[in-house]
């Protein structure tokens, strides 16, 4: 009997049923594919650990523990949101339910009989959605493959296994029961003629008076507000789920774009000058040549070979600038540490430079080229900012001035000596960025044959220049060429790795937009939901207004007012905000508001505005149409809706 | 002087072996003022003749003329605006506005017409309703009673030509009911209102000047009671 009963009621409430097994289905959508990325993110690690030699057994780490966490915050997030979708439509058959219990129906068959009832409508659409959401990692991996090819070392494929499908499938059925059994369990226990009461309109115990509608709106704005109030329980999904996803996404984007302003200012931008190409080669013979044969390449404008060694040596007070005394220089930065003696030891990343281009480094500073260039400065963070830096003097610029160098990692090659004989504010143009806190050094080749033994290199940098980006491809080809099979490089490009930064923040912003849009279709599924499964408490309101003189026009401006509170409300929320969100990310990142406004991403954010307001706009336009064909006097005789 | 005329008015519903006639040609004139009762059993008619009144329903034959202008000539539009300044309108179940206070249900006519509330009209008419301390409450917050007179209040604020009221004790009491009537007929007095009331309480329609009697959709008896 219970079966054929929900048979028979889920085919006489189509658009309620619709709504449950499509929310069944995203929600299962969505907990497929979170467990099927957060599945491939894992291999991924444990494949990358094994590629740098690193032991991995594959064990439970903590960033496992997290995808847990996260998985189980997104599960109670869902049962949040559907539970509620759920609540609603089984309250929306309470005044049924109350007769079967006045009939002699028990809470537990009442409650066995919404929970088969759910199972009845969600199961298919359940498993449907675990395997969409397959089909979904799927393609998000294929997107990360594709826009990741030219920055990864290694290939990426695409992994699913058994038990990722059961898990899924098991979260999905859990969830969905869970959100199901709530509410299933609160109206069991109702009382046979309160459940055949409150089978109609929402009770209205209290008002606000929401006088900003009334003034923008008229009356009509009062009365749209007023009815969305009272029927806050059945949005509370669509509330949430749009609110959600708005916020997600309008704060991804705007940090986003923040981020890609931050990295075009302190990276992009910063290097377009410095270098177009690096080719990074392990230790090799003939460098000259090969260096000789890239500068003579077309296209090339320039090359600059260099190699990195890390320095550090222990400077008596003697030898530092006095204003740099009189400060905690401690605080400065975790480079620089008071070694016990009195003396402070400094880190000292050294460059060393082709001959050729150190001449030119030292002819351009006007520097002299005998001994070393120290690049003789350090930022004032105690009275300067990050924008209007202000720098002061590590060394007492007393020139000729010897160092006493160590190797950290060899301590056995202690107090080789170097002379610095200049004293400069800038590295060369180079890709290295200049390290804070740090006495940054710059010799010639010719220099370095006296620290060899004691700092010897692995790479070797080239570092190129092109006469135009237009010959990017060209050159890359052509220095393939002249690296030998055995040799051992990475070749870097800069406008490569423009265009890729480009393309993964594109993906990232389409995959979050996909996702914040999967989002909000639990929510949009509830407005239509609310809109078409209550059209006869919508009618009765209805009935009520025209009755005493509302105008068809006017019932129509009070479902535009309805339409753009729901669709617009959680969009105005998220922007509001985001102000002071995005305000403390420009003041982190010491970016103007104006360059922000000029990248702002304002087509996304309209065209998720406009995807949200056109559907709640269509759910409200099929509900107007069915609301306005009513036939006024049947409604209002009504006793059962008092 | 004439203010409601009724010529052949017709209504029927479905078709064929399922046709039902509601009204059957009926015609009638109310003069201004005038307190008619409008009796007759279930299904007689009663109710769907004060509904085509109203201009809730339409009818499927027939002229129903308010004041010298036939309402069904008019647009929604202007049959909406006929409904909110002409007629008021009081059922059985109040039919008010659940999530509107008291004072937002008896002035949403006035709001929907653009209008301002005039205060002492409105504090004038509360007073005469006995609901001085509910203006602010909502309707699960009062009694049948109270609610029935907050939905007559609805129907007066606008002064309209025509009250009609449709079964407006048949949820109450005893001692509601004859205080709704009661307010009913000092309005009906006070403000020289036509008043047509359905009931099917025969103690109620002898409170009327006139007894309309409808049964299987005609008029049986019109009957003056009191001049």
């Amino acid at each position: 009997m219970w079966t054929e009963y929900s048979i028979r009621y889920i085919k006489q409430n189509k658009f309620s049923s619709i709504f449950l097994a499509a929310i069944s289905f995203l929600s299962s959508a969505l907990l497929s594919l979170v467990c099927g990325v957060f599945y491939n993110i894992w291999i991924d690690r444990v494949y990358r650990k094994s590629l740098m030699d690193e032991n991995s057994t594959g064990k439970i780490e903590p960033i496992v523990a997290a995808y847990v966490f996260i998985l189980i915050v997104i599960c109670l997030s869902l049962t949040v949101m559907i539970h509620n979708a759920f609540e609603v439509s089984m309250n929306s058959r309470l005044h049924q339910l109350g007769i079967l219990q006045s009939a002699g129906a028990t809470p537990n068959q009442i409650r066995a009989f919404l929970l088969q009832e759910v199972l009845i409508l969600c199961i298919a659409p359940i498993v449907t959605g675990v395997l969409s959401g397959i089909g979904l990692c799927y393609g998000f991996m294929q997107l990360i493959i594709f826009v990741t090819a030219s920055v990864r070392k290694y290939e990426v494929v695409f992994h699913y296994h058994a038990v990722i499908m059961a898990a899924s499938l098991l979260l999905s059925i859990v969830t969905v029961l869970i959100s199901a059994w709530l509410p299933a369990r609160r109206i069991s226990r109702l009382a046979p003629l309160d459940a055949i009461h409150y089978g109609g309109e929402p009770l209205v115990e209290r008002m606000k008076p929401y006088r900003i509608f009334s003034f923008l709106f008229g009356i009509y704005g009062e009365l749209a507000r007023k009815s969305i109030y009272s029927r806050k329980r059945v949005l509370k999904t669509s509330t949430l789920s749009l609110t959600l996803s708005a916020l997600a996404f309008i704060s991804f984007l705007n940090l986003e774009a923040i981020s890609g302003i931050s990295t075009q200012h302190t990276y992009f931008e910063r290097y377009r000058d410095k270098w177009d190409l690096m080719l990074t080669v392990q230790n090799m013979d003939k460098e000259d040549d090969l260096l000789r044969k890239i500068r003579s390449l077309n296209g090339v404008e320039s090359c600059i070979l260099y190699k990195k060694i890390q320095a550090a040596a222990s400077l008596p007070p003697d030898m530092l600038n006095e204003d740099l005394l009189k400060l905690d220089i401690d605080i400065f930065s975790d480079k620089i540490r008071a070694d016990g003696d009195g003396n402070y030891f400094f880190s000292m990343p050294i460059y060393v430079l082709d001959d050729e281009s150190y001449k030119d480094y030292c002819t351009n500073k006007g520097l002299s080229p005998q001994g070393a260039a120290a690049v003789n400065i350090i930022w004032d963070s105690i009275h300067s900012d990050r924008i209007n830096r202000e720098y002061i003097p590590i060394l007492k610029e007393n020139m000729p001035l010897t160092l006493y160098l160590q190797n950290e990692t060899m301590p056995d090659k202690r107090n080789t000596p170097i002379t610095i004989s200049a004293f400069t504010a800038s590295l060369p143009e180079i890709k290295e960025e200049f390290v804070h806190g740090s006495l940054s050094l710059v010799i010639s080749q010719d220099s370095y044959k006296n620290l060899a033994d004691c700092f010897p290199y692995e790479e070797n940098f080239y570092n190129i220049k092109l006469a135009s980006t237009s010959y990017d491809a060209d050159v890359q080809n052509n220095i393939k060429a002249l690296l030998t099979e055995s040799s051992s490089y990475i070749l870097e490009s800069r406008l490569t790795e423009e265009v890729s930064d480009t393309s993964m923040r594109n993906a990232l912003k389409f995959l979050m937009g996909s996702f914040a849009g999967l989002l909000s279709c639990i929510g949009i599924a509830n407005v239509f939901s609310s809109t078409l499964g209550q059209i006869y408490q919508r009618r009765k309101e209805f009935a009520r207004y025209l009755s005493v003189g509302l105008s068809p026009k006017g019932m129509r401006k009070i479902l535009t007012v309805e339409t753009l509170l729901v669709g617009l409300r959680p969009i105005v929320f998220s922007l509001l905000i985001n102000i002071p969100l995005v305000a403390a990310a420009l003041n982190t990142a010491s970016i103007p508001a104006k360059e922000f406004i000029v990248a702002a991403p304002v087509i996304p954010v309209l065209i998720f505005t406009m995807f949200i307001l056109s559907s709640v706009g269509l759910a409200y336009f099929l509900g107007g149409i069915k609301i306005c064909n009513a036939d006024i006097a049947d409604i209002l005789k009504d006793e059962t809706m008092i | 002087m004439e203010i409601l005329k009724i010529e052949n008015l017709c209504k029927t519903y479905g078709s064929d072996e399922n046709r039902v006639t509601a009204l059957n040609n009926i015609s009638f004139c109310v003069e201004k003022g005038e307190f008619v009762a409008i009796i007759g059993q279930s299904g007689s008619g009663k109710s769907t003749l004060l509904h085509l009144i109203g201009g809730v329903e339409r009818p499927s034959f027939g002229t129903i003329t308010i004041d010298g202008k036939e309402i069904f000539q008019r647009t929604p539009e202007e049959l909406a605006i006929f409904r909110r300044r002409q007629v008021g309108l009081i059922y059985q179940f109040y039919n008010l506005i659940p999530i509107l206070n008291v004072t937002e249900n008896i002035t949403l006519p006035l709001k929907l017409d653009g209008q301002k509330v005039n205060e002492d009209r409105l504090n004038e008419l509360i007073d005469i309703l006995g609901l001085q301390d509910r203006k602010m409450h909502l309707p699960k917050q009062l009694s049948g009673g109270q609610q029935q007179r907050v939905s007559i209040g609805r129907a007066l604020i606008h002064a309209p030509a025509l009250v009609l009221a449709d079964e407006p004790t048949g949820n109450l009491d005893n001692k509601n009911s004859h205080d709704i009537i009661e307010l009913l007929k000092y309005s009906n007095k006070k403000y020289n209102q036509t008043l047509l009331v359905v009931t099917h309480d025969e103690n109620i329609a002898l409170q009327a000047d006139r007894i309309l009697r409808l049964a299987d959709g005609n008029i049986i008896s019109d009957e003056k009671i009191r001049e």
